[in-house]
């Protein structure tokens, strides 16, 4: 059933146009060899994330099989299935952070958002995920919101990043 | 070469060859997990580890390190035995150890593997794998907790069958392997996975908790339903075939079988089969003796040949016999019936083989071995759906272009399972190959592509070909098939640049008509590129049945005596006669379709029907019900009680492959033998026990049915089968025209007239769509049957149970028709009721129905005369 729910998602998450652009991208890659991997990259800046809709359609457009792809799109953390938010919030959870206490700020960002760690805000604004290390460890505890880096974050305060968007 | 030294022992192996490979060359086994020699080298098991003295300080895995010069490898130090037992205590870790209650116990490699490195305790503990076992996919259960990743399975569906059903998913200690998002299985289930699975993470569904490995008796056979003859192995327990397998030594498939060859078999088991013999009494069959039916019908024979003469009876038989029982029917007919109206499977599927390619190439034109098609370098696949109507030979195909590169065009006016791995896939409109293969061979005439030498020394008829190919302009071809200038020179070029082309068409795709002209065609372009009496090249023409070539051989034809020998030669048919102790009619017999035509018109009176079931499978079924209702004796021998069994006057009951001992002939001519497995069934008698005691009830002799001495008689009388002698034949076969050597090596063909014939055939455009039958009706097999007789087998109809009509996405929007809805589909012949697939398979303009099922009839709507028909369509309201 979790499946199910993962494709009716799909459907609100997903525009037309998403589904136009992703189409026309295929057309550039159909028939190149090696092309499924940044074909996926591609349909997951356009739709966000690549549910098994999405993952279907680039099957059925580069004429490989399903299985194949979703082999590639599991085997890579760098891809999701998962819907994400406008704003994709990251806390290191990485040894240099993790002993300056970003567990804690993570359980404080899961409560002012109300979502679990891989979940999406209802307005789709955030969500929240863990990573292993950012490279920062000079900046721990290290948070990344979208492509904005903030570093040496107090526990308590550490949600007021949230305000900046 | 390259020389090596393992375990002390020199070797000298090829450059290229894999340690494991070298090793095995001199008797030396190393033991492997995720290695086959069917797949390339994948190195993920770590079992096969090896020391090799030049790469000292790790070990090296034996399966994917090619050798060098002067390499010293050790298989077997302490050092190598503690890693392989650490391996498998690694394995274990997680694998159930459910062995006593898992189908794979007793032939599972992990198992024995243990048993022999003799791991009696693991260092290692963790929690077993507990994910959920897939019991909802039909005919291959998929338990994960048992798998041991060697990737065996993913690797064999790709690179082999070419359907990449399975994947490696997730990463690390979570990698399992499934479908996307772990749906259940809905691919070929040809089982290929499931029998390549080292352990029992796949096992077959069909054999579940039939029998341990060690409690069957296995008898290696061939398959009974398509014409790349692959051999199998009956795997028996208390009389029931408890499941079957592919035969490793198998000449044609090598151990590769498709869901036909696994799972088909059960049809030999229906309860629906016939048990006893069955006489019409007071207008209803019923059952009688052996001795009553044998005798009612001679009496009925002998009256027609009394009253109105011995040209008023005719036979038909299917390509499903024996090569024996083939021949000693038509010997039956032209001696103790003493007429040639004999011909097989409706004369119309095999006017391809004979006359067409004979003519061309002559009486037993040499063809790639199927096994030779993986070192083919180019292939044009045209009116053939080869990967459904021959798996195993798509199978090749696929490997060959997979793992060797090869060029792959082809015509097929659907999207099919070939045309994804094609460079070019020329879409072309339904019934116009001969304005392609014609349009080929102009541009390759015309750029200069040609094979000269070959075309000087070995051909005749270049100067008029050139001359009918005149107008087969680039323009002419697209206008008559919708394909490109572009991309048919882009095929020409393709075709022409192989060292070894083959070309492929299936006979029985169910558009009949023009089946010898096309094979003209394609033997034409295959002279042009030289791609003639060379192994792995030339033109394979698959049969579709069995035992389609084999019944071709032996003279089931009307102007034909066994060995394609001509009846109206006097010289071939006083050898006959001697050798028979009969007079022949001179006169050409009828062929299937006159003799039907025959029948309507009341000039054939009798008719025997030997495993064929014309009202089902022949084209009109509206006129060929009329004329078997004409028929005042009909005689039907089959296993089942068929439409046209339930017009006889007599039925006899026969065995069925698995019941009988005889020899095939397949598509590449290998000859093979049939071994009993079970007993017969109920009363039933073999084909050929059945026409010997029918001969005998008449007052003929035609000799005993034993297929030894048959095949004794045949090889006395026709050339080819000259060194075939029954009891010799081994499992892989003979390859005929090569007797007696190594059954893959392609022999010459020694009745290859001394220059093959470049014939000119135009082109007839097939029936147009009209205002009123706006759509091309499209018939042929489906990958999951064969004929009229896989229906009958219970594991292949839960995985396709029915008919139904192929409709484009295109041509479903414009007629509001979704997926599932019921349609009328209506020709000038008549209408039926079926319901739709809509597919991204057919393209607009044209609908697909197959022809294996009953009902609804399709045959209702073909035109026998006709090459394709058409239909329009009209949704029914539920």
């Amino acid at each position: 059933m979790a499946e199910a729910r993962t494709i009716e998602q799909a459907v609100e998450f997903i525009t037309t146009e998403m589904l136009d652009e992703l189409d026309s991208v295929i057309v550039d890659y159909r028939g190149t060899p090696g092309s499924l991997i940044p074909l996926l990259q591609r349909a997951q800046e356009i739709c966000g994330y690549l549910p098994a809709e999405i993952q279907r359609r680039v099957a059925d457009g580069l004429e490989i099989s399903p299985s194949m792809v979703y082999g590639v799109v599991s085997f890579y953390s760098f891809f999701t299935m998962k819907p994400r938010g406008k704003h994709v919030v990251r806390v290191c959870l990485g040894t240099a952070c993790y002993v300056k206490r970003s567990d804690e700020i993570m359980q404080n960002l899961s409560k002012e958002l109300k979502i679990a760690v891989g979940e999406v805000t209802g307005d789709k604004k955030f969500s929240l995920e863990g990573v292993r290390c950012l490279g920062a460890c000079g900046l721990a505890p290290v948070a990344v919101v979208g492509e904005d880096t903030y570093g040496l974050l107090d526990p308590v305060t550490a949600t007021d990043i949230l305000k900046n968007y | 070469m390259i020389r090596l030294t393992v375990d002390d022992r020199e070797v000298l192996v090829e450059a290229g060859t894999t340690i494991l490979e070298a090793a095995a060359t001199s008797g030396i086994r190393i033991p492997t997990l995720c290695y086959h020699e069917k797949l390339q080298p994948f190195g993920a098991c770590r079992i096969c580890v090896v020391e090799v003295e030049q790469m000292k300080g790790r070990l090296i895995p034996s399966c994917s390190t090619p050798v060098t010069e002067g390499m010293v490898v050790r298989t077997r130090t302490e050092q190598i035995l503690k890693a392989r037992r650490t391996v498998l205590e690694l394995l274990l870790i997680h694998h159930p150890l459910d062995c006593p209650i898992c189908d794979k116990g007793g032939e599972c490699q992990l198992q024995d593997l243990v048993y022999e490195f003799g791991i009696t305790q693991n260092r290692f503990k963790d929690q077993k794998s507990n994910h959920p076992i897939d019991y909802v996919s039909p005919l291959v259960e998929r338990n994960t907790n048992r798998c041991v990743l060697c990737g065996m399975c993913v690797r064999v569906c790709d690179e082999v069958v070419g359907a990449s059903e399975l994947s490696m998913v997730n990463r690390g200690i979570r990698t399992k392997i499934t479908t996307d998002f772990d749906r259940p299985l809905d691919c070929e289930f040809c089982g290929e996975c499931e029998n390549i699975c080292p352990v029992g993470a796949l096992t077959n569904r069909q054999f579940k908790f039939k029998a341990r490995a060690w409690e069957m008796q296995t008898i290696s056979t061939v398959c009974s339903f398509c014409s790349t003859g692959c051999a199998i192995k009956l795997c028996v327990k208390n009389g029931q075939i408890a499941r079957a397998v592919g035969e490793p030594e198998g000449g044609a498939n090598r151990g590769s079988l498709c869901i036909k060859g696994r799972f088909g078999y059960e049809y030999v088991m229906s309860p629906e089969r016939i048990k006893r013999p069955l006489v019409r009494r007071n207008g209803k069959l019923e059952e009688a003796t052996w001795e009553e039916a044998l005798q009612t019908a001679a009496r009925g024979f002998k009256a027609i040949k009394e009253k109105d003469g011995p040209e008023a009876i005719a036979g038909f038989c299917s390509a499903r016999l024996t090569n024996e029982e083939a021949y000693l029917f038509q010997k039956l007919l032209r001696t103790a019936m003493g007429t040639n109206n004999v011909d097989n499977s409706g004369g119309y599927a095999h006017r391809g083989y004979s006359p067409g390619l004979r003519e061309s190439l002559g009486v037993s034109p040499a063809v790639p071995s199927v096994e030779d098609l993986r070192s083919s370098d180019a292939f044009l696949v045209i009116r053939s759906n080869v990967s459904e109507t021959h798996p195993v030979v798509g199978y090749q195909v696929t490997a060959a272009v997979k793992q060797n590169d090869a060029r792959l065009i082809v015509a097929d006016p659907r999207r099919v399972k070939l045309s994804r791995l094609a460079s070019v896939h020329l879409s072309h409109r339904p019934g116009t190959e001969i304005a392609i293969l014609n349009g080929l061979a102009r541009v390759i005439l015309d750029e200069g592509l040609e094979d000269r030498e070959f075309l000087a020394g070995s051909t005749e008829g270049l100067q008029g070909l050139k001359k009918s190919l005149e107008k087969y302009t680039p323009a002419f071809v697209e206008q008559a098939t919708g394909i490109a200038g572009a991309d048919l020179k882009q095929a020409a070029r393709l075709f022409a640049s192989g060292e070894k082309g083959v070309i492929i068409i299936s006979a029985g795709m169910g558009f009949g008509g023009d089946d010898a002209a096309l094979a003209r065609c394609a033997a034409n372009l295959a002279q042009i590129t030289g791609n003639a009496g060379k192994p792995g090249a030339g033109v394979l023409f698959l049969g579709e049945k069995n035992n389609s070539h084999g019944v071709v051989d032996m003279g089931a034809e009307p102007d034909r005596l066994p060995g394609g020998q001509r009846i109206a030669d006097d010289a071939v048919r006083q050898r006959f006669e001697k050798a028979w102790g009969a007079a022949l009619s001179s006169k050409p017999g009828r062929a299937a379709e006159e003799i039907l035509s025959g029948a309507e018109q009341g000039s054939i009176k009798a008719l025997y029907c030997v495993g064929e079931n014309p009202l089902q499978t022949y084209p009109d079924s509206r006129r060929t019900k009329k004329a078997l209702g004409n028929i005042a004796f009909l005689v039907v021998q089959d296993l089942f009680l068929t439409p046209t069994a339930q017009m006889a006057q007599v039925v006899f009951p026969v065995t069925s492959f698995a019941e009988k001992e005889g020899t095939y002939t397949n598509c590449e001519h290998r000859i093979q033998r049939l071994r009993k497995a079970l007993p017969p069934y109920g009363e039933t008698k073999s084909d050929g026990e059945i026409i010997c005691a029918v001969a005998k009830a008449l007052g003929t002799d035609i000799g005993p049915p034993a297929p030894e001495k048959v095949m004794a008689e045949i090889a006395g009388l026709v050339p080819r089968y000259r060194e075939v002698t029954y009891d010799k034949i081994p499992v892989k076969g003979i390859m005929l025209d090569g007797a007696g050597k190594n059954g893959n090596e392609q022999g010459k063909s020694e009745a290859l007239p001394p220059r093959a014939q470049l014939i000119p055939v135009d082109f007839v455009a097939p029936p147009a769509p009209t205002a009123e039958y706006p759509y091309v009706l499209l018939t042929g097999p489906l990958l999951f049957h064969s004929g009229s007789l896989s229906p009958r087998s219970k594991g292949i109809c839960v995985v396709c149970p029915e008919a139904f009509v192929e409709i484009g996405h295109k041509d479903a929007r414009a007629l509001d028709i979704k997926n599932g809805d019921t349609v009328a589909v209506t020709s000038a012949k008549g209408s039926i009721t079926i319901g739709v697939r809509v597919t991204a398979k057919q393209n607009p303009g044209s609908v697909f129905i197959p022809y294996h099922f009953a009902q609804p009839p399709v045959h209702e709507l073909t035109d026998g005369s006709q090459p394709q028909v058409v239909v329009k369509i009209e949704k029914r309201t539920p």
